[in-house]
């Protein structure tokens, strides 16, 4: 083992790391070589051998005429240092930023996921590709939320649309948007579709490209 | 000072069940680590004998919330060092409000002769007196102790990482110290050990 072995093994040294045998090895070292002693022995010597503390005459009947004068505490209180929390150490374990944004991406792309939409490129190609959320879904689903009342029943219809898509791909988007918006919005006088009509008109969708 | 062969365990639920005198033997057992974990921390003689009275007071009052299914002595260090920490906290902000008054009472104390000064015939204090504190804690109980990582980082409330920084840091730290002494004095490490 040379100096420069022995100043990359110090640490794993000092913290008692090293096998028996590396151990022995860096030890020699540093007898032998008056540099590496020089550098790293008055350390070692020191965290090697602490000196004694003594313990005064007295310091016992001290304490124990101090405890004889209080009680076991019969409920719990916080411990001596700062209070434990299990969650402290999962912020403070190395990986929790990490694990907490791919918790994050893999919520938002979940969500995303569960939006089956395809974009004109895609319907226009032929191809089943998922893509960003529909420009009229979005706006579907920001009126339901914006408009009171009989708008309510736009998240069933935007909910229709999509499950319409689902279920027939093939079916060029036009046709599915404009045969739902048909049925269900165009009735100005009426009242709106209630819910549960959404089902009949997602029946009735399911059977146009039959 | 009696010699009782009982475990912790055993010692800890005779306590809890009225035998005040077991606690006797708790104190007999650990006194001395005890009191060489804050001493070393502290770097006070008189502030680590009453913080090691506290120490045992706390544990007494807190036997109760012992798990038997961890180690009484990483414990009882577990108090000890809080309280050694927390002690040189609140010094320091009072330190920091009197500047005056601690300056002559660091004149005072800093004789030869000063009874506030941990004794040992090589006087090693010094070095670890010049760390900062959670590193010289860490120090301590990792190799005068011999506490594990774990047990380190659950004795001053911190993470495992912290430990392993704490102590390379304050070794580091010590190592610059007595590198330093021994070029300027141009002396082997062993003969520059300061006295204290």
């Amino acid at each position: 083992m040379d100096c420069r072995d022995t100043k990359l093994l110090m640490d794993a040294y000092w913290d008692r790391h090293l096998p028996t045998e590396l151990t022995a090895q860096v030890e020699d070292h540093l007898a032998d070589c008056p540099s590496c002693r020089g550098e790293y022995g008055g350390v070692t010597e020191l965290l090697a051998r602490p000196d004694p503390v003594a313990v005064p005459a007295g310091l016992r009947e001290r304490i124990l005429a101090a405890v004889s004068t209080v009680e076991i505490q019969s409920h719990p209180q916080a411990p001596a240092g700062r209070s434990y929390r299990w969650w402290m150490d999962l912020l403070h374990a190395p990986w929790a930023g990490a694990t907490a944004a791919c918790l994050v991406f893999a919520f938002l792309g979940w969500i995303g996921f569960q939006i089956p939409v395809r974009g004109p490129d895609a319907v226009s190609s032929g191809t089943n590709a998922r893509t960003a959320p529909d420009p009229m879904l979005l706006a579907g689903w920001t009126q339901s939320l914006a408009v009171p009342g009989p708008g309510r029943a736009l998240p069933a219809l935007v909910q229709a649309v999509a499950i319409e898509r689902a279920l027939r791909p093939e079916l060029p988007e036009m046709s599915v948007r404009n045969r739902v918006l048909e049925q269900a919005v165009e009735p100005p006088s009426e009242a709106p579709p209630a819910i549960h009509e959404i089902g009949r008109i997602v029946a009735g969708l399911s059977t146009l490209g039959a | 000072m009696s010699s009782d062969s009982r475990a912790d365990g055993e010692l800890v639920r005779a306590v809890l069940e009225g035998d005040r005198s077991a606690f006797g033997a708790v104190v007999d057992r650990y006194l001395p680590t005890v009191l060489a974990v804050i001493a070393r921390i502290v770097c006070n003689r008189a502030d680590a004998e009453d913080l090691a009275q506290d120490t045992f007071v706390r544990a007494y009052q807190r036997l109760g919330q012992y798990g038997q299914a961890h180690s009484f002595r990483n414990w009882l260090l577990k108090i000890a060092t809080n309280l050694a920490l927390n002690h040189l906290q609140s010094r320091r902000r009072e330190q920091s409000r009197l500047p005056r008054m601690i300056e002559m009472q660091s004149q005072r104390s800093a004789g030869p002769e000063g009874p506030q000064d941990v004794p040992g015939p090589r006087e090693w204090q010094r070095w670890l007196s010049k760390l900062d504190e959670p590193h010289r804690a860490a120090i301590v109980l990792f190799h005068f102790q011999e506490l594990s990582y774990a047990e380190v980082a659950e004795a001053m409330d911190v993470p495992l990482n912290t430990v392993r920084t704490y102590l390379h840091r304050g070794r580091r730290r010590l190592k610059e110290l007595m590198s330093a002494r021994a070029v300027t004095e141009r002396e082997s490490w062993t003969a520059v050990i300061p006295s204290c």
